[in-house]
């Protein structure tokens, strides 16, 4: 093939164009950091970046899902156990107004059933909990109270729900009628029953004590379905906590240089490009020109 | 046998070596000038009578040398092939810079652009679910799905401007086509007059060539070279520039807007010949390039693009409707609009937001409809899948034609090397012939003077 000047020095510009085009996206990664500018860098990277980032986005959500979740689950776990040993207390109580019996001191038995009382309404304050001005035990009620002065419960039968992963979601409130009754056979009718016959009628607690103990175990279950359901969701946390790490590290790395990687390849094409500009200068230099006189 | 044939031979030889020092001298003149095809004097020796007659007295030698013609060295096959390779990467590099534009206007992936945007707008719903009271929260979901309906409309609003743009190129490519055409056809007429008396238009033709190079970048248009050195020039086919009469296109018709063409319309190129105005489609070119980027590259994003937004519409509108709010009503639209140009917020009120279920179980602080529509972040066929699929397809369009641009520029500069290294001018060879001329040069005036030493040795020397 024929070679001139002009073919020669265009073909040096080419390669020169070519080798300082390679060096500014180069240098374009390492400013910007990222190797991932426009889709058709890589499109398969491209969607794998968007649904990552999609995902960190879900399960920081998740992780406050679950935050929230946790200070329902925390709250409720706080009253019942308060509940629980406060019911012991009255069991004792009653036992005590039983062993005494009628003949025993009126006076000291009305001491016992005012404390069986203030217990009670101890036990309903429980009852009425908040997390973040709601009711734990009230549903998806809007008031700020889940049981009324005389110990109806005035909670809705909606569930508190909160997604905490994909295709898990766990019910964060507890039902309030079920586990401190409305009406006969709850707490406060049973309280109210013993420390009546604590007064009246020591003989008949008896009785009571069955329906005392009635109430105590399904506290105690009630107690046992919020710990359970607290640590699923602790253990969930962690799971969303660790799916952030864990896709924010794939998502760089599918975003961002490696940077001893980039930076030896900007050194290598600054290599390159200084040599083909070398070599270009003197092969362009020289024609016969310079050797005739 | 004349005494003086040796001096007009030696005259022939300083006529036709200067000629050559001459052609020479043009040749490194233009060395540097673009489309310049280098030029040979092709030297012919005078030759006796070819048939001497009976009584001939013609010496057996020639009578010296002549210049028979100077040509131009250009070859017609690899200019062609330049031609069509230079209209097939102005054809790929027009689509390149139209799919990085469409690029620049969705500017994926990155932590501001909607697929960012959108999944900020679901994690607001999921934090309505958490606390259905909270007005915080509330106006947080109208203001997030506020920020993801203005950036759907701007990207669409950027889609339509590109197309605008596209289509006021395409008016000026049309106008430089039609000045273009008409100096060929000029050019042509000149070639055709001087070749008719014998010139050699050589430098006519190379003009010639570098504006049929332009028309081929543009359109895709063949060069058809003809007897007395026109060349023609066919577009698609039709005839563009035949010797020296040229057809004007007329400016684009068809479609005027983006929506035009999603309507069913297209751009059109005809030529300005009325009543029929028939076709003058480019099959190759910039100009073939902005009209498939016109008629249907930036449509089918946009129309990608609708897609994503009337299933966002639809979808969060579908799942809004199944919910009340936060007064009990059941949720009205939550988005307004049908596709990406027109998509807006239609809640205006924080508290029409539907986050709770309309079941009867369901009390007033129910967040279940929110999360539902949270949910919808992970729909098949949803709102996000539809936006990937979309920004997928783009990047590997886009990265076909980035391939394609790489590889078309590789031939390009190769046939470029190929043609320039054909038709260029060698400063060696310069140099080379200049030296043949000049030492030719020397040689014949030194047989004239040789010569003149022998007559004066003849008329001076002799019959003393």
């Amino acid at each position: 093939m024929r070679v001139t000047q002009n073919s020669i020095a265009s073909s040096v510009l080419t390669a020169l164009q070519s080798n300082i085009s390679r060096l500014g996206a180069t240098q374009q990664h390492l400013s910007s950091g990222r190797q991932l500018m426009r889709p058709s860098d890589s499109p398969a990277g491209t969607v794998s970046a968007l649904e990552m980032r999609s995902q960190v986005t879900a399960n920081k959500q998740y992780a406050r899902n679950v935050e929230d979740g946790l200070g329902w689950l925390g709250a409720a776990d706080g009253a019942l156990q308060a509940s629980s040993s406060e019911l012991s207390r009255v069991r004792q109580i009653a036992l005590q107004g039983l062993s005494s019996g009628a003949v025993g001191d009126a006076n000291s038995r009305e001491a016992l059933a005012l404390e069986v009382e203030s217990i009670r309404d101890t036990i309903m304050g429980f009852a009425n909990t908040t997390y973040l001005d709601r009711p734990v035990f009230g549903g998806t009620s809007s008031d700020t109270y889940a049981f009324k002065p005389d110990g109806t419960h005035n909670g809705s039968t909606g569930q508190v729900i909160r997604q905490i992963s994909a295709g898990t979601s766990v019910r964060v409130d507890v039902d309030g009628a079920k586990i401190f009754g409305n009406g006969t056979g709850g707490v406060y009718e049973v309280l109210t029953t013993v420390a009546d016959k604590l007064r009246k009628n020591p003989g008949a607690l008896q009785g009571e004590l069955a329906r005392l103990d009635a109430v105590a175990t399904t506290i105690q279950s009630g107690l046992s379905t919020v710990g359970s359901r607290y640590a699923q969701m602790e253990k969930m946390k962690q799971v969303a906590d660790d799916a952030v790490l864990s896709l924010s590290g794939s998502l760089a790395e599918v975003e961002s240089i490696d940077l001893p990687k980039t930076i030896t390849d900007l050194q290598l094409q600054q290599t390159a490009y200084q040599a083909a500009l070398a070599a270009g200068a003197r092969v362009v230099q020289s024609s016969l020109v310079d050797f005739l006189r | 046998m004349s005494t003086f044939n040796g001096i007009s031979t030696a005259l022939t030889s300083l006529y036709a070596n200067r000629r050559g020092m001459e052609v020479t001298a043009h040749n490194i003149a233009n060395v540097n000038t673009p489309g310049y095809t280098r030029q040979r004097p092709n030297l012919q020796a005078i030759a006796g009578p070819a048939i001497p007659g009976l009584t001939s007295q013609a010496s057996p030698v020639g009578d010296g040398v002549i210049v028979e013609s100077v040509q131009r060295l250009r070859d017609i096959f690899l200019e062609s092939r330049g031609r069509m390779e230079h209209a097939a990467a102005e054809y790929l590099g027009t689509q390149q810079t139209q799919l990085g534009r469409i690029e620049q206007t969705f500017a994926e992936p990155s932590d501001e652009a909607l697929q960012a945007q959108l999944d900020e707008m679901w994690a607001s719903f999921s934090d309505l679910s958490l606390r259905p009271n909270s007005t915080a929260s509330r106006s947080a979901v109208l203001s997030r799905a506020t920020i993801v309906a203005d950036t759907m409309r701007g990207n669409a609003d950027q889609l339509a401007t590109q197309w605008d743009t596209g289509l006021s190129e395409l008016r000026a490519m049309v106008l430089e086509v039609n000045s273009t055409t008409a100096a060929v056809a000029q050019l042509n007429e000149g070639i055709m007059a001087a070749s008719a008396v014998g010139q050699q238009p050589n430098d006519l033709m190379d003009q010639r060539d570098v504006l049929v190079m332009r028309l081929s970048e543009l359109t895709g248009a063949k060069g058809v070279p003809q007897e007395n050195g026109v060349t023609d020039v066919l577009l698609n086919g039709s005839v563009l520039v035949s010797g020296n009469s040229s057809r004007n296109i007329a400016p684009p018709t068809g479609a005027l807007s983006l929506d035009a063409v999603k309507g069913g319309d297209l751009v059109a190129l005809r030529f300005d010949e009325g009543p029929n105005y028939p076709s003058a489609a480019p099959d190759s070119g910039r100009i073939a390039a902005m009209m498939q980027t016109l008629n249907h590259t930036i449509r089918t994003y946009s129309d990608g693009f609708d897609r994503v937004a009337s299933e966002l519409i639809t979808s969060v509108n579908t799942q809004h409707a199944l919910g009340r709010d936060a007064d009990g009503t059941p949720g009205g639209a939550f988005f307004g609009g049908t596709n990406a140009s027109d998509i807006t917020v239609a809640l205006t009120d924080p508290n029409d937001i539907a986050a709770a279920d309309a079941g009867a179980t369901a009390g007033p602080l129910d967040g279940t409809n929110a999360q539902a529509l949270a949910k919808l972040a992970t729909k098949k066929d949803g709102p996000n899948e539809r936006y990937r699929e979309l920004i997928v397809n783009l990047g590997v369009a886009a990265q076909t034609v980035n391939r394609r641009v790489e590889i078309q520029a590789g031939v390009v500069t190769q046939s470029d090397a190929e043609r320039e290294g054909d038709a260029g001018v060698s400063l060696d060879e310069e140099m080379t012939n200049m030296i043949q001329y000049e030492r030719a040069y020397q040689a014949a005036a030194r047989v004239i003077s040789t010569v003149d030493t022998m007559l004066d040795t003849l008329i001076n020397g002799m019959g003393r």
